[in-house]
């Protein structure tokens, strides 16, 4: 009994401190407010009261609440940004707090959720005005889609008031697929292609622009019980599998969609030859010479396999380069994305900061992409954490930087070139809805097709389900949104 | 006369013989160990290296606190642990306290002086939890926008006390029915008021009952997720939002979620825990004997 109450009073105490470090000043107020606040009325009071949670405009609403405001003039302008988890996208969180705040008094609050969430949430918050967020992380993928429906702020005449932000600099490729009719929507904080990774020590043979047949033969004849021959997306996902094998769709002829003439979705392509040609090879290919597991694995879990010397060559973002240790740096080569029909093949992906049209403060708010998107960024982290570390792919200048290119010597130049030579115009041999776009068809209805389909595909992958069945379901779900 | 004779001997019910009784104990520490087995995994990954953790599994490797020194590192502008656990605390105290007054009185209506058609309101009660949330996450995502509840501490308060309610008003009810109608009559000819009857008499016999309801309640509020994570992702967020917000879509994060994991849930096993005994006695007051 005595003991059962020790340690009744030991989780209460301990409750109690991480309580009382963790709400600051306003977890402690909130008790009163929030057992008080059952009636829409008082509800919004304490909203009002909320600071973390609160927008300034509707405290400006409020007369009292005006008057505080006053009070605390610029000191409490503040900015609530939503952000996909990733290191060196919480580090510029970290480096806003050292930098940025003190720069401008604009406190930045980060609100970090993984890949899917943040999408969920801020699609909604963005089209239905939840004025929760001021600044958002979105992709490639949804930026034009935003921007076209009017969701988010247009950033070429901010652009052109900035003194830091030089519109210029950005790398065509990445502000063609982040524009609508020639007005950037989003800004981007770091951008990607895909290449090839291959050991070095291993393999001798690799080309520099080499085709599908080729590196499928370079990795049957390095596969072996102790390393892979290489390692492929094979987790279901749009942005997973999806991203990856759309690539390889491409460069093989095939397309999910063919285009109306107005542009929009017409009939499904899943049921032609180059299609069922490119998913046969992609799950041969896997089922040869691919990593364990490879129903499951995705970005991260073809990083760890490759850094541990599991498999000898891996298919994915260039970003990667940049991620691994030095030692394993060292080992590695680099080809251009493997091409058959087509000349370029590498996907383009930018990870983006964008203002939505809710935003209670988007002077602000452009303050802050500004100060995370220019080049004075690249120095600062450059200078906190070195050249290495600076978020590739977005900045001409970048490439231009004799420091950069020293640091990253092994990557850079393959990492633009890719970026360059991305097709995102033109990806493949047939007209297609939703561009600009490679590893994706830039309409809202891939998200949806693209998951299905890639759950199916998968299945085959794992060997659940024949590539035949698969495609014959997956046709199906494509022909569902055809008009 | 034999007046007594021997019973005849009864057949041996399953688990009296030994055999069986082996056999069984083997499969219930095996099922137990098959339950078991995730969350020790979890808790042993957690003192890994992201690259071990990573890496094929291993029983053996050198145990580091680093994971759980990173993942309470406040960092600033992002929704730290302490203010997580701070969040979620007075979410769940308030949800809690709001369940337990509106539930006991509507309990005792229900069970001790029950009005007409009282099976109908029971079963409106429970009739709220047949919907599925994400079915009403939108419109109740619209009222919370347009009473300027988004990213507020109050809106989880107000949908964990809706939620927890029906459930409170059933087990307490089940309670309530247990207390023998003479002890309240003869309170009531001592001339004992209602809320004395209440207070003296009613809820001593029912608090092992109202512990393990409060118990439930704040389980259910501590590891709610989906509507924390769709109405108040920001940063007056709860613990499963921020063990939530340490995933990485590229980078190693299973060992560092793993400690997260393992900090949002010892308040929960440390609770049930220490109220098991009693919670044990309340659970079983109201089943069915």
């Amino acid at each position: 009994m005595k003991n059962r109450r020790a340690w009744i009073a030991l989780a209460l105490a301990f409750s109690l401190i991480v309580a009382a470090c963790g709400s600051d000043d306003d977890a402690g107020s909130d008790v009163e407010d929030d057992s008080t606040a059952t009636t829409a009325e008082s509800a919004e009071d304490e909203a009002m009261e909320d600071e973390e949670a609160m927008e300034d405009e509707e405290a400006m609403e409020d007369d009292e609440a005006m008057e505080d405001d006053e009070a605390a003039a610029d000191a409490d302008r503040s900015i609530t940004v939503a952000l996909v988890g990733n290191d060196n996208i919480t580090r510029m969180g970290e480096l806003a707090a050292e930098y940025f705040t003190p720069e401008t008094g604009i406190e930045v609050n980060l609100t970090v959720l993984d890949e899917q969430t943040l999408r969920e949430v801020t699609t909604r918050d963005v089209g239905a005005g939840g004025e929760q967020f001021d600044v958002v992380q979105i992709g490639m993928y949804e930026t034009p889609q935003f921007g076209a429906n009017g969701w988010l702020v247009g950033l070429n005449d901010l652009a052109a008031a900035s003194d830091t932000y030089d519109i210029d600099d950005l790398i065509p490729a990445v502000r063609n697929g982040l524009s609508v009719d020639g007005e950037l929507y989003s800004s981007p904080f770091y951008a990607e292609s895909s290449f090839v990774m291959y050991r070095s020590d291993i393999i001798d043979n690799m080309p520099e622009a080499p085709t599908w047949e080729e590196v499928a033969a370079i990795a049957r004849e390095v596969d072996s019980d102790e390393m892979a021959g290489i390692c492929l997306r094979g987790k279901p996902g749009w942005g997973d599998l999806g991203a990856a094998f759309t690539t390889v769709l491409n460069t093989f002829g095939g397309t999910w969609w063919e285009a109306n003439a107005d542009g929009s979705i017409g009939a499904s392509q899943v049921d032609q030859p180059e299609f069922a040609e490119a998913l046969n090879f992609y799950v041969d290919l896997l089922n040869d010479a691919g990593e364990d597991d490879a129903a499951n694995s995705s970005f991260n879990e073809c990083k760890t396999l490759y850094e541990e010397g599991k498999v000898a060559m891996w298919y994915d973002a260039t970003v990667a380069a940049s991620l691994f240790p030095e030692d394993v740096v060292e080992n590695t080569a680099f080809a251009l994305a493997p091409t058959k029909e087509t000349d370029a093949s590498g996907w383009l992906w930018a990870w983006t900061l964008a203002i939505p049209v809710s935003t209670s403060d988007q002077d602000a708010a452009w303050q802050f992409i500004d100060w995370a998107t220019n080049a004075g960024y690249h120095e600062i982290i450059a200078e906190e954490d070195g050249w290495r570390a600076v978020p590739p792919g977005t900045r001409k200048s970048l490439y231009e930087r004799p420091e950069y290119l020293e640091a990253a010597d092994a990557f850079a130049q393959r990492t633009l070139d890719a970026m360059l030579a991305a097709p995102i115009d033109n990806p493949g041999t047939t007209p297609r809805p939703g561009l600009p776009g490679v590893q994706y068809v830039g309409v809202p209805e891939f998200q949806d097709v693209g998951t299905r389909c890639t759950e199916l595909f998968s299945a085959a992958i794992a060997g659940s389900m024949s590539v035949d069945d698969a495609l014959a379901d997956c046709h199906i779900i494509a022909s569902e949104v055809s008009s | 006369m034999a007046i007594f004779t021997r019973a005849p001997k009864a057949e041996p019910i399953l688990g009296q013989n030994r055999l069986v009784a082996n056999l069984l104990g083997l499969l219930t520490w095996f099922i137990g160990l098959l339950f078991f087995f995730p969350l020790f995994w979890l808790v042993l990954n957690g003192f890994k290296e992201e690259s071990v953790a990573n890496a094929s599994p291993t029983l053996i490797f050198d145990p580091t606190l680093d994971r759980f020194r990173e993942v309470t590192e406040a960092n600033a502008g992002l929704l730290s642990f302490a203010e997580a656990f701070g969040n979620s605390f007075w979410i769940v105290l308030i949800s809690t306290i709001f369940v337990m007054i509106l539930a006991v009185p509507a309990a005792y209506a229900l069970a001790i002086r029950p009005m007409r058609k009282w099976r109908d309101v029971l079963f409106f009660f429970i009739s709220t939890k047949f919907l599925p949330i994400v079915g009403i996450i939108m419109p109740i995502w619209i009222i919370a926008r347009d009473l300027n509840l988004l990213g507020t501490r109050t809106v989880l308060v107000v949908l964990y006390t809706a939620m927890n309610l029906p459930l409170a008003v059933w087990m307490l009810r089940s309670f309530f029915a247990e207390v023998p109608k003479e002890l309240i009559e003869a309170a009531q000819i001592d001339g004992c008021s209602l809320l004395g009857q209440l207070r003296q008499v009613i809820l001593p016999i029912v608090a092992p009952g109202l512990a393990a309801t409060a118990l439930l309640c704040v389980i259910f509020a501590w590891n709610e997720f989906f509507f924390a994570i769709q109405l108040n992702p920001t940063g007056a967020s709860t613990i499963p939002v921020w063990v939530n917000s340490q995933q990485k879509f590229q980078g190693q994060f299973l060992a560092g979620l793993s400690a997260a994991s393992v900090l949002a849930t010892l308040p929960v096993v440390v609770a049930g825990w220490a109220a098991q005994k009693r919670m044990i006695r309340g659970l079983a007051m109201g089943a069915i004997k």
